[in-house]
């Protein structure tokens, strides 16, 4: 084994630092995290269930004996003031920690803080959905949530809120009876099953503040419009305009690894090449290839940027992309790059024939992207959404 | 509940604001948004930690990143504060992945299969290159041979860059347990790479699975 394969050991931390690691892309970490939340939710009903309702039976008993044991007293002497429920319950209650009467539930993307415990018990929910399972209050107790421009209260009930920009849109029973009060209007109680809705949503996703993936698709549906349109533009040969719509569909949620933002991203750059932006086309394609080196459109992608290369005077550069591309499964990619091979050597793409910067002319480029041509299924699929 | 838990810490903000305590002190409480800004902060350096430590098949890392958390949840109320929640945290994530079966088959093909991939530090000549992937491999090797104990040392000090108390106390070891596991580590690995534990260097330890010529 060379030197170069010998590490010293101050070499062999940073050795070891090159070892790879697989990717975890965000939408994967956001997975991993909705199934996480999902199971603690799920692992919580159980337990918080059984414990709670026997230590809330437990706390009801001994509550109900202090009572008893005041009533007694009361009956001897007569002058017995009632004492406050808060002061009972922690009569049973050996640690006096803060207890808290409501399993909260947020949703994925909610932001939920509690604000107090029993006996005044009060959430501050700012957005998202959030769904609530409060136990029966004793006597004296409250549990509050609280918003923005409003306030549910409830007593011994399951419910849903949902919240978008502190504002309270929408509350669901599931169980039991909640009043709401939102902004200046008079409260209402809803029964189980009612729901209350502060607007009537349009859209399903707008029914709730929107989780993160409804923020994706939302956006994935706008880049997909925006795909549409440019599209149509570049079969219009509006190719100036086309490459503003595709640039919109990578930027609208297409981007990162999107088959959309494939797509969009690969014709942005011929629709650049079209509208006779070279040096935009250029930088355009070299971002594709950067970004997505494993596609099906890369011998394409390849022997276009070497014949817009030969057209800047970089041969060097135009000859690895042709090499690039010289081993693509399609024939009409593989002759372009041959041709684009044989020009670079040549000198300037004097054998190939013209030579200007209407360097778009598709007689020296098999691939033919820079004129007008059909596109594939998935570019199809996107643009007839 | 214990006196060292302290719910009423949440009103300071929201959880992405919170400390890790107070976090770990609205988990014990059932409360999965702190949970969930737990996730957020931890997750990045627990995936590479296990990545690094178990190796590189992303089904398994899932599985212990998962588990970790979920423990973590489950064990909040009993977190006493006695090292960082980072520190709680790793340990959790360290004695799963110690009792993790591993499929060695799985891990290996993953493995593989991250090392055919072009290296992150291009070599200037192509004969470089697959000699840098093969000392790569080699030193993959080393690792997966190494006894739990010098791995989570060499891991945690070398490669997650862990202050040797912290290392220490991650692993429940004194910290010059701590260093004399590293020392050993360091040691056999060197040994291993250089073909001096008695197996040969192997020439194109990826060529072994038919990517370097």
């Amino acid at each position: 084994m060379s030197d170069v394969a010998r590490p010293r050991e101050a070499d062999l931390a940073a050795l070891a630092k090159e070892l790879p690691v697989p990717p975890c892309s965000s939408a994967h970490r956001e997975e991993q995290r909705t199934a996480l939340l999902a199971c603690a939710r799920t692992r919580r009903l159980c337990p918080m269930g059984v414990r709670g309702t026997r230590r809330y039976v437990l706390l009801a008993a001994v509550a109900a004996a202090v009572v008893v044991a005041a009533g007694l007293a009361a009956s001897v002497r007569h002058t017995a003031a009632p004492e406050p429920a808060s002061d009972k319950r922690a009569a049973g209650d050996p640690d006096r920690a803060p207890r808290y009467r409501a399993v909260v539930r947020p949703h994925v993307g909610a932001r939920v803080q509690r604000v107090s415990a029993a006996p005044d018990e009060v959430v501050r929910v700012h957005e998202g959905v959030v769904d609530f399972d409060v136990a029966a209050l004793l006597p004296g107790e409250r549990f509050r949530v609280v918003l923005g421009d409003g306030e549910v209260e409830v007593r011994g009930t399951a419910f849903s809120v949902t919240v978008a920009d502190d504002r309270l849109l929408a509350v669901r029973v599931h169980r039991g009876a909640v009043d709401v009060k939102a902004g200046q209007t008079a409260p209402l109680r809803l029964e189980p099953g009612q729901q209350w809705s502060a607007v009537e949503p349009d859209d399903p996703d707008d029914a709730v503040a929107p989780s993160p993936g409804a923020r994706r698709r939302r956006s994935l549906r706008a880049a997909e419009a925006a795909f549409h349109r440019g599209w149509l533009l570049l079969k219009r040969g509006d190719a100036e305009q086309a490459a503003r719509a595709f640039t919109r569909a990578d930027d609208q949620g297409a981007g990162g690894r999107h088959s959309l933002a494939e797509d969009a991203s690969f014709w942005r750059a011929v629709a650049l090449g079209r509208a006779g932006h070279d040096a935009q086309a250029r930088a355009a394609f070299q971002a594709f290839l950067a970004r997505f080196p494993s596609s099906d459109r890369e011998g394409e992608a390849a022997a276009v940027l070497g014949w817009l290369l030969i057209d800047a005077g970089d041969r060097r550069g135009a000859e690895r992309h042709f090499r690039g591309a010289s081993t693509d499964p399609r024939e009409d990619v593989r002759a372009s790059a041959r041709a684009g091979l044989a020009a670079a050597a040549a000198g300037a793409g004097a054998g190939a024939g013209a030579g200007s910067s209407a360097s778009v002319e598709t007689t020296r480029k098999g691939p033919d992207l820079l004129r007008e041509t059909e596109p594939t299924a998935t570019e199809k699929r996107h643009a007839d959404r | 509940m214990t006196g060292k838990l302290l719910p009423l810490r949440r009103i300071e903000g929201l959880p992405s604001e919170m400390s890790d305590e107070a976090l770990i002190a609205a988990c014990a409480t059932g409360d999965t948004a702190a949970l969930g800004a737990l996730y957020d902060r931890l997750q990045p350096a627990l995936w590479r930690f296990l990545a690094r430590l178990v190796g590189a098949d992303a089904d398994e890392i899932d599985d212990l990143v998962h588990g970790t958390f979920m423990a973590v949840n489950d064990s909040a109320a009993r977190f006493r504060g006695g090292s960082s929640v980072r520190t709680w945290v790793f340990a959790i994530a360290s004695n799963l992945a110690r009792h993790h079966v591993r499929s060695e088959v799985r891990r290996r093909g993953a493995m593989g299969r991250l090392l055919d991939a072009p290296p992150a530090r291009r070599a200037e000549r192509p004969d470089e290159s697959a000699e840098h992937r093969q000392l790569l491999v080699r030193l993959r090797e080393g690792l997966d041979q190494l006894p739990h104990d010098l791995r989570m040392a060499f891991v945690l000090c070398d490669l997650e860059s862990f202050p040797g108390a912290e290392a220490a106390g991650v692993l429940g070891v004194p910290e010059g347990t701590l260093g004399r596991r590293l020392h050993e580590a360091r040691r056999r690995l060197r040994s291993f790479i250089n073909g001096e534990d008695g197996s040969p260097p192997r020439r194109g330890g990826a060529g072994a699975r038919g990517t370097v010529p």
